[in-house]
């Protein structure tokens, strides 16, 4: 009767601790680097917490997404992509007040420093590469020293990156020239116009060591990228830095050099931002959006050799080295 | 023909199964060692210098980039021996250290915490975070800084498993401070002219250890030789049995 009872107590007790433990939906897209993410977020928490998973697909909607986080009693969201962050800032209007305060880490999304700006559940660690690691991590590859990278930018979405890196990089001894590209207006044709006519002589006019170019759609345009960026990269021995691997590949023979998000460090940073709101009971206002801390470095050799630099030899094996 | 198809099969499966087992037997003879040391240096040049030793390059080498690859394995597969910093050892007692790197004839250093802002003192230690390379499990993380400085608590310790992501942290304000070991903290400096301010220092630490698992402790084991051991970063090794004679 005792052994009954203890068994009893045992699995009770066991039943609990599996009820106990916080319930985290995962929402994605379909796709390589989310599933890289997804796994390494899962792998770092799920003997904490029960981790559920819900996929974006064309043939599902919010209320389907909503449909999950209710079933599944959700206690915090990771949205990665913006359609996902989209799903989780319409949540506040939720009539469940439980539902419209629930917490959220976003991901994986565009600009989203400003996108989670008004957002008082949701902080997140921003996708794109910040400018400080591109540059000084090619400066550390390069023999030459890197003392001044122009950087064309538009300030009305990145005004307060564009000069926080300006801040940071003057502490190393480089400085970061500001080209508004927004000079004679914000639409796209004018940039399309400005980008035309100022990117080719404001590089060449420069004694600048390199270029950044930032992860921008609007910069990077199909008709400014076609007709300016691809052709100025290709005439101008200066080196052009970005946030992007693809844009090192030797087919397209842009960028020289790219540090570009780790996906497998990018989950374990996510993953202690979810301990940091579980597990220490801090507050969203209390966190900020931070960076991505960890990066993947790409080389495109064929530029490096077609403009004479000269490398740290002993660096280049830690890094993918594109011939 | 469907009879010969799958009478080809049925050998080249046999052929399979019989080379899988015979690597498995023959890797099944051979000790195992799981290495992780906290340097610059990728895990595939750490395990192209163990290979060159006449005693380490007879063991099954897997070297980890990560602390957490090699706590993990250790546990799972329980490698005869192990190449770990101290704090390894300090929460994982089925490993008994056998041999310690040494610098400069002294087997201990003193992480160094490290801040960018002139401003930030001790007194900011409970209301800030600092990060560390990751060398503990995520539980131990807190305990471990705290008994390294003279039990002085921060609000939070973040774990970073790269060391090129140190620096980055406190940039990015992730951190306010680093607990960074010496060498570390030189390349750091050698790579970045930002101020960098040194707040204060830990207890002395040992250097990363060679352990045996404790079911193994009647297996003998040599020290690498000299050369490797100066390939690793070090200069000398110390013989703990002996110490302990």
């Amino acid at each position: 009767m005792i052994r009954l009872y203890l068994i009893c107590l045992l699995l009770l007790s066991w039943m609990n601790y599996i009820h106990a433990k916080e319930n985290i939906l995962i929402a994605r897209r379909k796709g390589k680097e989310f599933k890289v993410v997804f796994d390494s977020i899962k792998n770092e928490i799920q003997n904490d917490f029960n981790v559920h998973e819900y996929i974006i697909r064309h043939f599902n909607n919010y209320n389907n997404f909503v449909d999950k986080v209710i079933s599944k009693k959700i206690d915090l969201l990771v949205l990665m992509d913006n359609q996902a962050i989209n799903y989780g800032k319409r949540l506040k209007f939720h009539k469940d007040p439980k539902i419209a305060k629930l917490n959220a880490v976003a991901l994986m999304g565009l600009n989203i420093n400003n996108v989670l700006k008004e957002e008082e559940y949701i902080t997140g660690v921003n996708y794109e590469v910040p400018p400080f690691t591109i540059i000084t991590s090619f400066r550390k590859l390069v023999k030459q020293p890197i003392k001044k990278v122009q950087v064309f930018y538009r300030p009305s979405k990145f005004s307060n990156e564009a000069n926080r890196a300006k801040l940071l990089l003057q502490a190393e001894g480089i400085n970061l020239e500001l080209i508004n590209v927004e000079q004679n207006g914000k639409s796209l044709s004018y940039i399309i116009k400005f980008l035309k006519r100022n990117l080719r002589k404001k590089i060449v006019g420069s004694n600048s060591d390199a270029i950044l170019v930032l992860s921008d759609s609007v910069l990077l345009n199909q008709k400014s990228f076609l007709n300016d960026w691809i052709p100025a990269s290709r005439s101008i021995k200066k080196p052009f830095l970005c946030g992007i691997e693809s844009l090192t590949s030797i087919g397209i023979n842009f960028c020289t050099f790219a540090a570009s998000p780790d996906h497998l460090e990018l989950g374990e940073q996510v993953s202690q931002l979810i301990y940091s709101i579980l597990e220490e009971k801090e507050k969203i206002q209390d966190l900020q959006i931070e960076q991505i801390l960890s990066v993947e470095k790409t080389l495109n050799m064929k530029k490096i050799n077609w403009m004479k630099m000269d490398m740290d030899h002993s660096s280049l094996n830690q890094i993918k080295v594109l011939r | 023909m469907k009879t010969t198809y799958i009478v080809n099969t049925f050998i080249k499966v046999s052929l399979y199964l019989f080379c899988f087992t015979l690597i498995s037997y023959h890797n099944l003879g051979n000790d195992s060692i799981g290495v992780y040391l906290p340097t610059d240096q990728s895990n595939i040049e750490i395990k192209k210098i163990l290979k060159k030793d006449s005693t380490y390059s007879k063991f099954r080498i897997t070297a980890h980039s990560k602390f957490k690859e090699l706590l993990k394995v250790s546990k799972a597969r329980k490698y005869d021996y192990v190449i770990a910093p101290e704090s390894f050892f300090y929460f994982n007692k089925s490993y008994k250290k056998k041999f310690t790197f040494q610098r400069e004839g002294t087997s201990t250093f003193k992480f160094q915490v490290i801040s960018i802002s002139r401003t930030l003192t001790q007194k900011n230690y409970k209301d800030g975070a600092i990060a560390l390379l990751d060398c503990t499990k995520r539980h131990d993380a807190k305990s471990y800084v705290s008994y390294l400085l003279y039990n002085q608590d921060f609000k939070k310790v973040k774990r970073v498993s790269k060391i090129e992501d140190l620096f980055p942290s406190l940039v990015f304000n992730n951190a306010q401070f680093l607990m960074i070991r010496p060498e570390n903290l030189n390349q750091i400096r050698s790579e970045y002219t930002s101020p960098i301010y040194v707040v204060d220092e830990s207890i002395e630490e040992n250097y990363p250890s060679i352990g045996i698992h404790i079911n193994n402790s009647y297996k003998s084991l040599n020290k690498p030789s000299l050369s490797i051991i100066q390939q690793l970063g070090f200069s000398s090794i110390k013989d703990l049995t002996k110490e302990q004679e």
